[in-house]
């Protein structure tokens, strides 16, 4: 996409001044206020080929240049283990838009990682609110959000005021997933007639797990009030090796040609240290 | 070496006032030599001439007809993103090569060899494997063999399977074992479908059941609708010993099923429960009853029984499988060759002679992994043994040679066997079509 100032002036040869791959729109961002902006848009294949249309649209942009004033985000609720999150902020206030039309962007950051401003929020409220609910927030993750204003011309407060959260390891994103690729398999832990009297599949799996005694040595297979002690947990000792001793093999068995990633150890240890909660 | 007792175990069942499918003259007797490695059953003449697509089929491969036999696969394929989702794929036995893919969530596949059709239990929810309550649909299709396309012939919501190697088919019936639903209380019970008018099946009786099997073994009756399903199960244990019981549901030409008293045919330990298979040409079930301790020198035992009086019937064989977990063996009807795994410390798939004088001499070879199900596919004299786990799967096949007596297995390579690599397997359909006949 070529963009320029006048009819025609769009060097279409040069490098363009935003390239997408698959999308149907693009953003562009930091243009002058009211401005009038000429744009051309090519679509180029794999091996380099390009169209040629000449198609041009044009628009003027706003001459309101002045972002909205906007305290940032007041209060917050977060639940660390239905990964949910409740955002509340006073209404900023703009010198062209109404309250009731201002909007409010919720920028995102994971794991450390910086905000990035640029790219889409990860959510936007209606116009006029002043609180948000967010669900499905990744699990196991370190996050951080930030709320910006935005006015009807586009433009953000740059505010940086921010509340931060963790994630716990979720049951349904992250251990049924283990089982299901490693042990919910035929012939092994699924419903019906499952070795050991154990069934992982993702219908009853929780359920035949926690709080449920083993059928081999009296311990729990997962004793979710000593997160702390792995020995206490009898499927850690199967699938964790760090506490003997066994009954029967280690899980994934040995002989399977299978064994849990590092990843998966750390996801299941994690979730019982976290009291094994069915989330 | 002696032959079956074949006049022995007509008069049972002529006794027993219940006539089974497969005449007598289908059997192959035991034979000293090799056996042809043309066809096994022929089954060409029985396929549907006139089958076409359904509107959810979606032929993959514009290249030569299929050779006959099917392979069908409920599996797992994983998109770009790494998300998982269900397929029903059509193999071609002779090299693996797909006929066709569609989207499905199969948790079990039956075919009915007596009238060329499938029977596809599909999970309305996102894994195989349901609770009770869960939604599932019966298909009954007929699939044309050179093309992979399948015929809808009707769709039934039914009661949720529980487990998807207790299902058998019989004459004009389906029997299986299903979670009762919750509105009606709690448990499993076993269901009777009519399957005589494919387009227009229904669920015509239950039985409730105390103790889960294992499985099932099925005998079809030959002059009407019925048969007999037997439920093999491990029994209520006596401290460590743990009875291994068949309980037989009779399906009477034109009348309600009856579910007999179990009887108890073998012993075995808790979590070692028996291994089973329904002999078809011979019309004997197999129980292969696991070894007594973890020692790999204990033997393991096979035996075969009448399926209308539940006795047993000549030698019990002796092979080892280092092994006590075992699920449902497979059967080459045409050399009376039982193939088993095991779950877990058995990384090999075993082939067996199954004689009435207990002889023979069985053969393993290794698969590599550990055993999750087995199946033997007649045309192509070829053992399955899928498997997938982890990052891991693979459509493990052996090809069956040698003798009866001595059989032999020998793995499929590519080109000779060349199943699609983006699948993993999940459980097969083998179509098998009756009465057995063999080269």
């Amino acid at each position: 996409m070529w963009i320029a100032t006048s009819s025609g002036a769009q060097t279409l040869g040069a490098t363009p001044n935003a390239t997408v791959t698959g999308a149907l729109t693009v953003n562009v961002d930091n243009l002058s206020p009211a401005t009038q902006y000429f744009v051309v848009c090519r679509a180029r294949d794999e091996a380099q080929n390009r169209d040629t249309n000449k198609v041009e649209k044009s628009a003027t942009t706003s001459d309101d240049a002045t972002p909205p004033t906007f305290a940032g985000i007041d209060t917050s609720s977060f639940d660390e283990t239905n990964r949910t999150l409740n955002l509340t902020w006073l209404a900023a206030t703009d010198d062209r838009t109404a309250q009731n039309q201002i909007v409010y962007d919720v920028y995102q950051r994971v794991n450390g990682a910086n905000f990035d401003f640029t790219k889409p929020p990860l959510v936007t409220s209606a116009p006029g609110a002043t609180s948000i609910d967010i669900s499905g927030l990744p699990s196991n993750a370190t996050l951080g959000w930030v709320v910006r204003a935005r006015d009807e011309a586009l433009n953000d407060d740059n505010n940086v005021v921010q509340v931060n959260g963790t994630t716990l390891v979720s049951y349904a994103l992250d251990i049924q997933p283990i089982f299901s690729k490693n042990c919910a398999v035929v012939g092994c832990h699924v419903s019906g007639n499952p070795t050991g009297g154990m069934s992982l599949s993702s219908a009853v799996s929780y359920g035949n797990i926690v709080n449920v005694t083993s059928s081999y040595m009296g311990l729990k297979r997962i004793d979710p009030t000593v997160p702390v002690d792995t020995s206490a947990s009898y499927l850690l000792r199967k699938t964790q090796t760090v506490s003997a001793p066994f009954a029967g093999n280690p899980m994934p068995a040995p002989g399977t040609g299978n064994s849990l990633t590092d990843d998966d150890k750390t996801k299941l240890l994690l979730w019982v240290q976290q009291k094994a909660p069915n989330n | 070496m002696k032959r079956f007792r074949l006049i022995t175990i007509g008069a049972l069942v002529l006794a027993a006032g219940c006539s089974l499918v497969n005449t007598y003259d289908d059997i192959v007797p035991r034979v000293e030599g090799t056996y042809a490695t043309g066809a096994e059953p022929s089954n060409d003449a029985s396929s549907p001439d006139s089958a076409t697509a359904d509107a959810t089929s979606d032929a993959t491969d514009a290249g030569p007809p299929g050779s006959g036999g099917a392979i069908v696969v409920s599996a797992t394929v994983e998109d770009d993103a790494g998300v998982e989702s269900y397929v029903l794929s059509v193999l071609d036995p002779k090299d693996g090569r797909e006929l066709s893919r569609e989207k499905m969530v199969a948790s079990a596949v039956r075919y009915d060899g007596l009238r060329d059709l499938w029977y596809i239990f599909e999970s309305k929810t996102n894994d195989f494997v349901l609770a009770a309550g869960q939604p599932m649909v019966l298909h009954v299709r007929s699939l044309d063999v050179k093309t992979g396309a399948w015929t809808d012939l009707s769709q039934t919501p039914v009661p949720a399977l529980e487990w998807y190697e207790s299902i058998g088919v019989v004459n004009q019936r389906l029997g299986y074992v299903a979670y009762v639903d919750p509105e009606a209380g709690t448990g499993l019970q076993f269901v009777t479908i009519n399957t005589a008018s494919p387009s227009s099946i229904s669920v015509i009786n239950t039985l409730a059941i105390d103790i889960n099997p294992v499985g099932v073994v099925a005998t079809r009756s030959s002059t009407g609708a019925g048969g007999v399903i037997s439920l093999v199960r491990t029994g209520v244990c006596d401290g460590s010993a743990c009875p291994i019981e068949l309980v037989p549901v009779r399906f009477p030409n034109g009348s309600t099923p009856i579910m007999d008293p179990p009887v108890q045919v073998s012993t075995t330990s808790k979590f070692a429960p028996a291994s089973f298979a329904a002999m078809t040409a011979a019309e004997r079930d197999l129980i292969i009853t696991p070894r007594s301790s973890s020692d790999a020198a204990a033997p393991t035992f096979a035996s075969t029984f009448d399926p209308q009086t539940h006795s047993q019937i000549g030698t019990t064989t002796t092979f080892f499988i280092n092994d006590s977990a075992m699920r449902r063996a497979a059967i080459s009807d045409c050399t009376n060759t039982a193939f088993v795994i095991g779950t877990n410390g058995d990384l090999f798939v075993h082939a067996v002679p199954i004689f009435e004088d207990g002889g023979g001499t069985a053969t393993s070879a290794p698969t590599g992994h550990s055993g999750q199900s087995i199946y033997f596919e007649p045309t192509s004299k070829t053992v399955l043994v899928p498997f997938g786990q982890g990052s891991g799967h693979d459509f493990t096949a052996f090809r069956l040679g040698g003798t009866p007596d001595a059989p032999t297995l020998t793995k499929r390579l590519s080109p000779d066997w060349s199943p699609p690599n983006d699948l993993r397997p999940v459980l097969f359909g083998i179509r098998q079509p009756l009465p057995v006949t063999c080269n």
